[in-house]
């Protein structure tokens, strides 16, 4: 599995939705991407990627694309 | 010796906490529409929507109780939240919290969580030795930040709600241990 397809899959398996839908996908913008949903979205990132998240990352994960931007570019994690 | 004041504006680490007594019309009115939100009342007790009238009833009736002390709380001259304590109990040094804060966005999570932690901060501070309350069973994102804080969990007669409780010794050695907004989302995880 390819860093992308294991990040979709976070998407997907946290909030209940197809892949297609997560291009521009932002917070609070589906009912499942609240507040609690953020909390989980992070904690299963965190595992899948082996990762601890620093807490300014945290806030600032606000959308899908944002999150490969994080990932990639504080974490080293290759898309 | 626990004494608490209605007309005492009180600050801790930066936060302002004044009185419903103590606040301007519009301020009392901005706590209504607070309290009247949906994504609030589905947590409460009572989830129907409370009356202006009733409102300012309430926040009267403050003025001669010893049992309950309600605060608008403010950082940085800005009101941030809600803040309360019922069933105050001086013998034993005993009360229930309530809490509210306003923001609403991703990047308010952070500010939410500081505030939290003030608010038990502010409470052992007033000589409260023992912290007790209630939250809705399928609100995780408050069970989370209570568990984080130190509060324990334990079974409620409704099913709906879970009991907590922190002791001033218990927060202190989680003080000692490092409180921050990363022990949050650790506390996530172990749900």
């Amino acid at each position: 599995m390819t860093n992308l397809e294991k990040y979709n899959k976070v998407f997907c398996d946290s909030f209940e939705i197809d892949a297609e839908k997560l291009p521009g996908l932002k917070y609070q913008s589906i009912k499942l991407w609240d507040s609690v949903g953020h909390m989980s979205l992070v904690a299963n990132l965190e595992d899948a990627f082996d990762i601890m998240m620093e807490t300014d990352d945290i806030v600032d994960l606000s959308s899908y694309e944002k999150g490969i931007d994080i990932l990639s570019t504080k974490y080293d994690i290759r898309f | 010796m626990l004494r608490i004041k209605n007309d005492i504006t009180y600050d801790c680490k930066g936060y302002e906490y004044i009185n419903y007594t103590q606040l301007t019309y519009p301020q009392k009115e901005q706590v209504l529409a607070w309290r009247n939100r949906e994504e609030v009342r589905k947590w409460m007790f009572t989830k129907d929507e409370i009356s202006l009238e009733n409102h300012l009833k309430f926040i009267e009736s403050l003025k001669v109780r010893k049992d309950a002390y309600y605060w608008m709380v403010f950082k940085d001259e800005k009101p941030v939240g809600c803040y309360n304590l019922t069933n105050v109990n001086y013998a034993d040094r005993t009360t229930e919290s309530g809490i509210f804060f306003s923001g609403t966005s991703l990047a308010d999570m952070k500010d939410n969580w500081h505030f939290e932690v003030n608010t038990v901060e502010f409470t052992f501070m007033l000589g409260i030795e023992t912290i007790l309350g209630h939250t809705n069973v399928n609100n995780q994102f408050v069970r989370a930040m209570n568990r984080s804080l130190g509060f324990v969990e334990n079974e409620s007669e409704n099913c709906d709600f879970t009991n907590h409780i922190l002791t001033r010794k218990r927060f202190d050695e989680h003080l000692a241990a490092g409180l921050d907004f990363k022990s949050f989302v650790r506390n996530f995880k172990r749900k």
